[in-house]
C-alpha cells in the first residue's frame, strides 16, 4: 500500500484554494511572457463555456488605429491530479489563446514525467511553491482557440462586459456569470 | 436481420422525420411518458403497424408527464399504486385497457410491461409474474389476441452480471409458450456515457444469444453506441434514440421529483469513425489536426447546418441528433448486412479502427475527457473477443 506523505514530509498547499490564493496569474504572466504593457481583467470560476477555468485572465492592448489585441488565458489549478488538470486546461483551449495547469510546486514532479504530453497539447505547466515563487515548467506557444463558437461566444461577452460593445450576434443557451476577482 | 427502431420520447417527431425522409429506421418505440394518447392515437396508420408500444409501468406508482392520460396506467386506474391493492380486479382492468389501446392502435407487437426493481430481489419473478404477466396473459388469451405479444424485460446491470439470477430469468422467459421474445431495457448503475464494464457486456451478450437460441425474439431498448456490440449477438433490432435519456436507460426519469434545476447536458455529436459522442467544441481541434474532415464527420443533410460558422450549439437543437440517426443507422446497417463471424469481424475492425483513430488524435495533441475519449473501445473488443470464445 502507498504511504500518505506526511504533512512535515510535503511542505506543499494545504488546498486547492490556498494555492489559488498564492498563484498572481496577471502578474506571473505579465511578467514572464512580455506582456507588460498590456491591461489585464481577471475572473475566477467562469460558468457557461466550455468547462470552468479556476482563473481567466483577459490580457489587451490598443494598437495602431485603434484596433484593439485581446488575448485570453485560461489557468487549472490542482495541487497534485495533473492529469484531470491537463483534461480540463485542454478543454479551455477551446476559447483560449493560452491554457495551463497551475500546480503545487511538491506534486509537480509527476506531471514532469509526463511533460511531452504537455508539449503535445500545448498546454502551459507551471507550479507554485509555498513561499509563491512560480517555477515555469513549459510555456506553450500563442495557438487560435480551437473552437469557433467557443471563442466567439467568449469574445463577445468580454467585449460587452469590459469594453460596453453590443454583441455581434444573439446566442441561446447558456450564459457566462461573471465573477470577477 | 437486425432492424433498427427509433426509441420515442421528448421531440418525437424528429425521429418520424428522419425516418419517412432518410430511411434511418424500420419502426419505433412509443413511450407515454413523453407523448400523450391522443398524440399516438393521431400517428400515421402505417407508423403505428410497424411500431410498438412500451406502457412504461416501471415505476407505477408514478405519474410522470403524459403517463396519466392513459387511463390504464396502475397510478391512475388504481388512484394510487401500492402493491397491497393491486389485487386480481385492478390488475384485470388494467391488463384489459392496456391491450385494447394496443390493440385499437394496432402496434405490430402486444407488449406486457414490467416494473422496475432496484439490485436484485429474490421475489423478482414472482412478483412480476402476479401482478403483471399473468393478468396480461389472461387477458390476452380472452380478448383473442392476434398480434405476437413480447415481454419487457427491465433489468439491473447485477441481475445480468449475477450467473444464477440470469440463468433464472433465462428459465423464466422462456416457460411461456405465449410471448413470441422480450424487450429488453437494462438499469446501469453509476455508468458512464458509454457502457465499459467487460463484467457486464459479456453476460449480456451471452444471455441475448440464449434467447436468440431459444427461438425467441430479442429488441433492445435504450441503446446508446453499444448498439454495435448487441448486433453481434444476433439480436432482432436496437434502437436509437434523440436526446441521452432515449439511449441510457435511467429510471428517474419516471420517478417524482422535487423541483429541482436540472442542467441540460452539453452538446455533442456522433463521430461514426471514434464510436463516441465528443462534445462539440473538440471538433474544432480534430479539424485542425485532420486533412479532411469529412473523414471523421460523416457528410450527411444535417453536417451542414451544424458546423455552419453561426450555429449555435446546444443540447436541444435537432440537427445534431438527426444527424447521428443518418450516420449510425449507416454504420449499424453496414455490419448488419453481414452474418456470424463476419458480423463479428467487421465490428472488431470498426473498434480496431476508432483506437487508431484516438491514438492518431492522442499523438497530434488532443486530449479528450473521459466522455469523449475511446477508452471503451479497447474493452469491448476485450469483451467481444472473450464473449465469442467462450459462446
Amino acid at each position: 500500500m502507498a504511504k500518505k506523505p506526511l504533512k512535515n514530509q510535503i511542505n506543499g498547499f494545504e488546498s486547492e484554494e490556498e494555492l489559488g490564493r498564492a498563484f498572481k496569474a496577471s502578474a506571473a504572466i505579465k511578467r514572464k511572457m512580455l506582456y507588460r504593457d498590456w491591461r489585464s481583467w481577471e475572473a475566477r470560476e467562469l460558468q457557461g463555456l466550455f468547462g470552468v477555468p479556476d482563473h481567466l485572465l483577459v490580457l489587451w492592448k490598443t494598437c495602431g488605429r485603434g484596433r484593439r489585441l485581446v488575448r485570453i488565458v485560461s489557468f487549472e489549478i490542482k495541487r497534485e491530479k495533473w492529469k484531470r488538470a491537463l483534461i480540463q486546461a485542454y478543454r479551455y483551449s477551446a476559447f483560449s489563446d493560452y491554457s495551463f495547469v497551475v500546480m503545487d510546486h511538491s506534486y509537480v514532479h509527476r506531471a514532469l514525467g509526463a511533460i511531452e504530453e504537455f508539449k503535445r497539447a500545448n498546454i502551459g505547466l507551471l507550479s507554485v511553491a509555498k513561499k509563491g515563487r512560480v517555477h515555469w515548467h513549459f510555456i506553450p506557444v500563442l495557438r487560435k482557440p480551437y473552437s469557433e463558437s467557443a471563442k466567439h461566444f467568449l469574445r463577445d461577452a468580454i467585449r460587452r462586459h469590459l469594453f460596453g460593445k453590443p454583441t455581434r450576434r444573439k446566442r441561446e443557451g447558456p450564459t457566462i456569470k461573471w465573477s470577477v476577482l | 436481420m437486425t432492424s433498427i427502431l427509433h426509441q420515442l420520447g421528448h421531440r418525437y417527431q424528429w425521429s418520424l422525420e428522419s425516418i419517412v425522409e432518410q430511411q434511418t429506421g424500420d419502426g419505433v418505440i412509443i413511450g407515454p411518458r413523453y407523448i400523450e394518447r391522443t398524440k399516438v392515437q393521431a400517428l400515421q396508420a402505417n407508423i403505428r403497424q410497424s411500431a410498438f408500444f412500451d406502457p412504461q409501468f416501471f415505476l407505477p406508482q408514478s405519474s410522470q408527464g403524459k403517463l396519466p392520460t392513459y387511463t390504464f396506467f396502475p397510478q391512475v386506474i388504481a388512484g394510487g399504486f401500492s402493491t397491497t391493492e393491486w389485487n386480481d380486479d385492478l390488475q384485470l382492468r388494467c391488463s384489459e385497457a392496456c391491450i385494447l389501446f394496443q390493440q385499437e392502435c394496432d402496434f405490430k407487437y402486444l407488449i406486457i410491461p414490467l416494473r422496475f426493481f432496484e439490485g436484485m430481489p429474490s421475489d423478482f419473478i414472482e412478483k412480476q409474474e402476479r401482478h403483471f404477466v399473468n393478468p396480461f396473459l389472461e387477458t390476452a388469451m380472452r380478448l383473442h389476441v392476434t398480434k405476437p405479444i413480447l415481454l419487457q424485460l427491465i433489468v439491473t446491470d447485477q441481475m445480468i452480471r449475477e450467473d444464477q439470477y440470469r440463468t433464472d430469468l433465462l428459465n423464466w422467459i422462456t416457460s411461456y409458450p405465449g410471448i413470441q421474445g422480450i424487450y429488453l431495457i437494462y438499469h446501469v448503475h453509476n455508468r458512464r456515457k458509454q457502457i465499459d464494464d467487460i463484467d457486464f457486456i459479456i453476460p449480456l451478450l451471452g444471455f441475448c444469444a440464449s434467447l436468440k437460441a431459444a427461438g425467441m425474439k430479442v429488441f433492445v431498448g435504450y441503446c446508446n453506441t453499444e448498439a454495435l456490440l448487441l448486433v453481434a449477438a444476433g439480436v432482432d433490432a436496437v434502437t436509437m434514440g434523440a436526446y441521452e435519456n432515449l439511449r441510457m436507460f435511467n429510471v428517474t426519469a419516471f420517478s417524482e421529483r422535487e423541483d429541482t434545476v436540472i442542467r441540460g447536458p452539453n452538446a455533442r455529436v456522433y463521430i461514426p469513425k471514434l464510436l463516441q459522442w465528443v462534445e462539440y467544441p473538440y471538433v474544432g481541434a480534430i479539424r485542425r489536426v485532420v486533412s479532411n474532415i469529412d473523414d471523421y464527420i460523416e457528410d450527411n443533410d444535417h453536417r451542414v447546418a451544424m458546423f455552419s460558422p453561426t450555429y449555435n450549439w446546444h443540447f436541444t437543437k435537432p440537427d445534431p441528433y438527426m444527424h447521428y440517426f443518418v450516420a449510425f443507422s449507416r454504420q449499424l446497417r453496414r455490419l448488419c448486412n453481414l452474418n456470424g463471424d463476419a458480423r463479428i469481424d467487421a465490428i472488431l475492425a470498426e473498434c480496431t479502427q476508432a483506437i487508431s483513430e484516438y491514438d492518431r488524435l492522442y499523438q497530434e495533441g488532443i486530449v479528450f475527457d473521459t466522455d469523449s475519449a475511446g477508452t471503451h473501445i479497447s474493452r469491448w473488443i476485450t469483451a467481444l473477443n472473450l464473449w465469442r470464445r467462450n459462446r
